[in-house]
């Protein structure tokens, strides 16, 4: 066995462990997990490295900084969908960790476009990105469950008690100015800009395949919130979110020079991970929603 | 704080649901009492006085600055793994240390629940009456404009429920002298009787209100107008 084909192992661990920690997991089970995935990923991306001698470490410190960046955004995109859209917490802990994943595939796989490809074997750039998603995971974990501050963080915007209402002074406030397809909108932007700004970085000119990436991202982002956010009128919030994204991703389509390069492999896997997001939530919608209609009046 | 006759209160979420109140309302220096059968708008009222969405109300209410707001189930939002000391330095915005200090020489705290808290006991361990004692007691040390007590008494045990009392009382000492309101919602007769009682102690002049069928109607303003009979009646 090389230290590729373990690396690629590992890889798929993780991820199949942290599937079974967003469809089951109870809070505990998936700090538990989440960090068990971290040292995987660790252990990966330190493979990873071993091949890439090429690699330079200034590129390894954006990554992480980038990493940790978007870790906290993506925790306070959590907080929201909890705090202020009223999403339960495994299902905004799941939302948060598949957006990490994607995006830190994004990011590392951008990286890797960069590099001479003699040195850079997806597979072993793909650890790399596991590294830098389990990171976003763990900063985000480190946010709300370490320390002090985070006690109070978490008090306010995990909380939907009216007890710390009168004290913070916003309960109401907020869920009156911020709709809950807020932070769809935003969660579905975020994406889209983020694969739009990668498909810029990694072509220096934008192209039609590249402008549908960001549709396509943004759009099963914004699925991914809204199935999260499961009130009523959903479909008319998803076609919304479908339209702006839609119209969002084809500004950068204006101006394609219309060639039709190869899809961007090495993004697929943050697609699965994004539709595997919404397969759960799809799914424990149409189970919500049952319950729901079986529930005596 | 007033709320207008003929307000209306639609409740967003369901879309059905409207609240109407047909009196006047000035909600200052008094104990108001609601009663009312469940599903008849005591706590979309309640919710409403004190500005939580998601409502409509015409014509608008002014929605209080400070208020306390305490449901039968408290602190169900919160993270339960959240020790409950975090959980009242944070309400009470004071550091831990003064929490500490100030709990441990509290008389109105049974003393299984101090140790709980003392010891960081996240509040999933704490059952619901330790935190309905909880919320009272950093409650009663609270400096708000208007309390809203909803069935928030229902957990305590008889000892408990004699200190919150003793609290209910200090609360609407603190109201009657900064003009504020304490609200609360029951449907025991027996704690009517009593939490009108320590209002009579705290000097709140006391009103009646039946909340049924999303109509918010004055009943009495006096203790002795409203017997077991007038208040079993409200309910059928």
């Amino acid at each position: 066995m090389t230290l590729l084909s373990f690396a690629l192992i590992l890889k798929y661990c993780l991820v199949s462990s942290l599937f079974a920690v967003a469809m089951f997991s109870s809070a505990q089970v998936a700090r538990f997990l989440s960090f068990a995935a971290l040292g995987t990923a660790f252990l990966a991306a330190g493979i990873g490295r071993h091949h890439l001698t090429g690699f330079v470490l200034v590129d390894c410190g954006i990554l992480i900084a980038v990493a940790a960046t978007v870790g906290i955004c993506t925790s306070v995109i959590a907080a929201l969908l909890h705090g202020v859209a009223g999403v339960d917490r495994v299902t905004a802990g799941v939302i948060t960790y598949f957006l990490a994943y994607g995006s830190g595939l994004i990011v590392a796989d951008g990286g890797m476009a960069r590099l001479p490809a003699k040195i850079s074997p997806p597979s072993v750039l793909a650890a790399n990105a596991i590294m830098s998603a389990a990171l976003l995971s763990c900063v985000g974990l480190l946010v709300f469950y370490s320390t002090r501050t985070a006690s109070g963080l978490r008090a306010i915007a995990f909380s939907k008690s009216p007890e710390f209402a009168g004290r913070f002074g916003s309960f109401g406030k907020v869920s009156d100015v911020v709709p809950i397809y807020l932070p769809a909108l935003f969660f579905g932007e975020f994406i889209a800009g983020l694969g739009g700004c990668m498909s810029l970085y990694l072509e220096g000119s934008t192209s039609l395949n590249y402008a549908l990436q960001p549709i396509l991202i943004g759009v099963i982002a914004a699925g991914v919130a809204q199935f999260a956010a499961w009130r009523a009128r959903i479909w008319v919030r998803l076609l919304i979110t479908l339209a702006i994204s839609t119209l969002w991703a084809l500004i950068f389509a204006i101006g394609a020079d219309l060639q039709l390069p190869q899809w961007a492999a090495d993004m697929k896997e943050g697609f699965v991970a994004l539709a595997l997001a919404v397969v759960i939530l799809f799914v424990q919608g149409v189970v919500k929603t049952f319950q729901q209609a079986r529930r005596p009046a | 704080m007033n709320i207008e006759s003929g307000t209306v209160i639609r409740v967003k979420r369901t879309r059905r649901r409207v609240l109407r109140i047909d009196m006047r309302m000035e909600l200052g220096r008094s104990f108001v009492v609601l009663i009312g059968p469940n599903g008849g708008g005591k706590t979309a009222m309640l919710k409403a006085v004190c500005g939580f969405g998601p409502f409509e109300a015409w014509p608008p209410l002014e929605r209080p600055t400070r208020f306390l707001y305490l449901d039968h189930e408290p602190l169900a939002g919160i993270e339960p793994e959240l020790p409950a000391i975090d959980v009242a330095r944070l309400y009470l915005r004071e550091s831990e240390r003064y929490v500490r200090s100030w709990l441990s020489g509290h008389e109105n705290i049974e003393s299984t629940l101090r140790q709980a808290v003392l010891g960081r006991a996240p509040i999933a361990e704490i059952s619901t009456g330790q935190r309905q004692a909880l919320m009272m007691l950093c409650a009663a040390k609270l400096n708000t404009q208007l309390c809203a007590f909803d069935e928030s008494f229902s957990a305590l045990d008889p000892v408990q429920f004699d200190r919150a009392l003793r609290m209910v009382s200090a609360i609407g000492a603190s109201l009657r002298a900064s003009g504020g309101v304490v609200i609360i919602a029951t449907h025991d007769y027996e704690v009517m009787q009593q939490c009108v009682a320590a209002a009579e102690t705290a000097q709140l002049p006391i009103r009646y209100v039946k909340v049924k069928d999303g109509v918010a109607t004055e009943v009495a303003t006096a203790a002795d107008q409203l017997s077991r009979d007038t208040f079993n009646r409200m309910y059928r």
